[in-house]
């Protein structure tokens, strides 16, 4: 099969899906941590104002101003330059003099009064730069991302095994399933909802399937056993027709044509009797019996139809052959071959029997190949063509069937061949 | 002869016993197990024809109640079910033939003639007919008193024509008897026109009366 494994399937999607989310939730990441980060570094900042007015602002003096700056390098008392009233967060970039390197630092700006002169009161924090909280934030997701796949593949390979197990446990019975076998399937509890569902729901099938195919057999059955006595009425009326001393010429034709209608319809009965008693089992004491024997028994029975159409038989069964199985039921395997042989032959057709291995190849004269898809099927070639009851392989093929044994039809330089694997 | 119908298809029946009628046969009917078994229990029959389905049950019963009665009536079962198992177990408990439904009366015909000749068996079991003399053991044909050289099928032919006495025998019948049930699968049964020329032949050249006579369209007749 060419699909794709469940566990596969739900585990790709689950891939997919935690790639969707984290690639979507990086930038939102990303820019609310920015923003917290902005936020924290302002309170900090109005904290050092506050701190300064607190502690100096009321005593300091301008003479003291250049030394503070000397001192300070984050937080400086500037003149005023433009007019600043109230306090000013903003980003601003600072050549910073070891690095030699533009670093991003957040700025306070506030106005100030020391000796009753306006000042600047500026303090700057210097801020991670963005790019390396970009880095971090990738690196941390890539490790969530793989973690996160990590427990995933752990745990579907730990435990799938497991929470399948019924599911398995009814797809093997179902496959083993077969519905001419009359055996119902009982499936084990499980106590996952939606498995017990499905093999509730598929108990129910079968047990219904089983149903109505016992219906249909037994109708078939019924069927042909109630055709049975009227077919023999008919059978005995036409014998006593047949005696009437003053039938002319046209009568007896008449009584002639009516007779060949009335062997088929007794035929395909008789066939359709015999294939519902081959799938309601019966037939099921086994014995070992000898091929060579049992074929040449049966072209002694049709000795007179073989001499009729003078069909030349050719045997080739110097090995043995012996098969373990229903003494009718190969009897009738092997005379319904041979009978499909010699009916399906041309005049002076040969027909060819021979074993290899465990295989027994009956061949015979035809013209065109059949269908192979259809051979076997019930009726597949209308009685009114051959003349046959259109049963005759379908019978072959069932009881082939019965014992798992391998029928194959071939058609080969005006042969057409059907070869038994026992 | 006495010969007993235990059959629920009152036409069958009527056919079989109307088929028999010239033979110098004897029918009487049953259509139940009851009437069936009240007969044989009043009566001895040289023949009993018996159906296994019977509205009131097996047949199968008519023949446990012979045996247990050691009563001799020959019994050939006629029988929808073509079932080795009920063929097997019909002929284990006493039945001496078996015919499946639907057969040609000029089987059963043949069926019935071998069973009471078996069943009259003095020693010599020879069927004497017109000029010709029969010797079921040895498997030989005479015509008057010159041994003639016929193959197995010709005798068993030759036995279903004498079985069939003056009665059109069409030619599925005849490739029925020599066949037995596999003739069922066939539509051409010309093979019988040959046996039947060969067999004409054979007579006809020892010097016996041409009896066989062949009827326009439907098959032979033993005109005796």
């Amino acid at each position: 099969m060419g699909g794709v494994k469940l566990l596969n399937k739900t585990f790709r999607i689950y891939l997919l899906c935690s790639i969707a989310v984290l690639v979507i939730a990086a930038p939102i990441f990303y820019f609310s941590m920015t923003r917290l980060y902005i936020e924290d570094t302002d309170e900090t900042l109005l904290l050092y104002k506050k701190e300064f007015q607190h502690y100096y602002l009321s005593h300091f003096r301008q003479s003291e101003i250049e030394n503070w700056n000397k001192y300070n390098r984050d937080i400086k008392i500037e003149p005023v330059i433009s007019s600043v009233v109230s306090d000013t967060f903003f980003h601003k970039s600072f050549i910073d003099s070891l690095d030699n390197e533009n670093e991003p630092y957040r700025v306070l700006q506030s106005p100030v009064v020391i000796e009753n002169k306006p000042y600047l009161f500026t303090a700057r924090i210097s801020l991670v730069e963005s790019e390396d909280l970009i880095e971090s934030i990738a690196v941390v997701f890539v490790v969530l991302i793989a973690l996160l796949l990590g427990v995933l593949v752990f745990v579907t390979n730990r435990f799938s095994t497991k929470i399948w197990q019924p599911f398995r446990d009814t797809l093997a019975k179902l496959k083993s399933f077969d519905l001419t076998a009359q055996q119902t399937v009982s499936f084990d509890k499980t106590d996952i909802e939606e498995f017990e569902e499905l093999n509730q729901s598929l108990q129910k099938l079968i047990d219904k399937n089983i149903s109505v195919y016992n219906q249909q057999k037994t109708f078939i059955e019924n069927a042909s056993h109630e055709l049975q006595t009227p077919l023999a009425v008919l059978k005995a009326k036409m014998d006593l027709l047949l005696q009437n001393k003053d039938l002319t010429n046209e009568q007896s034709e008449i009584i002639n044509a009516i007779e060949l209608p009335l062997s088929r319809v007794s035929r395909i009965n008789k066939n359709l009797l015999l294939l519902a008693k081959i799938e309601n089992s019966q037939f099921a004491d086994k014995e070992k019996i000898e091929l060579t024997e049992l074929i040449n028994e049966t072209l002694e029975l049709l000795a007179n139809y073989i001499t009729a159409k003078q069909i030349t038989v050719d045997k080739n069964l110097s090995e043995k052959l012996a098969v373990n199985c229903n003494k009718t039921l190969l009897e009738i395997l092997i005379g319904n071959l041979l009978i499909n042989a010699i009916v399906h032959n041309t005049e002076k057709g040969s027909i060819m029997i021979e074993f290899s291995g465990r295989t027994l190849t009956v061949s015979n004269t035809g013209k065109t190949a059949l269908d192979n898809k259809k051979i076997f099927e019930r009726f597949a070639v209308s009685s009114s063509e051959t003349g046959n009851s259109g049963l005759g392989l379908a019978i072959v093929k069932e009881i082939c069937n019965r014992y798992n044994w391998q029928i194959q039809y071939l058609f080969d330089a005006d042969f057409h061949s059907f070869a038994i694997t026992f | 002869m006495k010969i007993l119908i235990i059959e629920d298809e009152p036409e069958l029946a009527k056919d079989i016993a109307h088929y028999l009628s010239g033979e110098n046969h004897l029918c009487e009917f049953a259509s139940t197990l009851n009437q069936a078994i009240e007969k044989i229990e009043l009566y001895a029959y040289d023949c009993i024809l018996l159906d296994l389905m019977l509205p009131d049950g097996n047949g199968l019963k008519i023949l446990e109640i012979l045996k247990t009665q050691n009563k001799q009536d020959g019994v050939i079962i006629i029988s929808a079910k073509n079932s080795i198992e009920d063929k097997v177990a019909g002929l284990q408990i006493g039945a001496d033939d078996y015919l499946t439904k639907p057969f040609h009366l000029s089987e059963l015909s043949a069926r019935i003639h071998s069973l009471i000749r078996r069943k009259q068996f003095t020693g010599s079991n020879s069927i004497q007919q017109n000029e010709i003399t029969i010797d079921l053991l040895g498997k030989t044909v005479k015509v008057s008193d010159i041994e003639i050289n016929l193959t197995k099928k010709e005798i068993d032919l030759l036995l279903f024509f004498i079985g069939n006495k003056n009665r059109v025998l069409s030619k599925s019948a005849l490739a029925e008897h020599l066949s037995g049930d596999i003739a069922d699968m066939f539509d051409n049964h010309d093979f019988v026109y040959a046996h039947v020329k060969n067999l004409k032949k054979k007579l006809t050249e020892a010097g016996y009366g041409n009896y066989i006579k062949t009827i326009y369209g439907t098959g032979y007749k033993w005109e005796a």
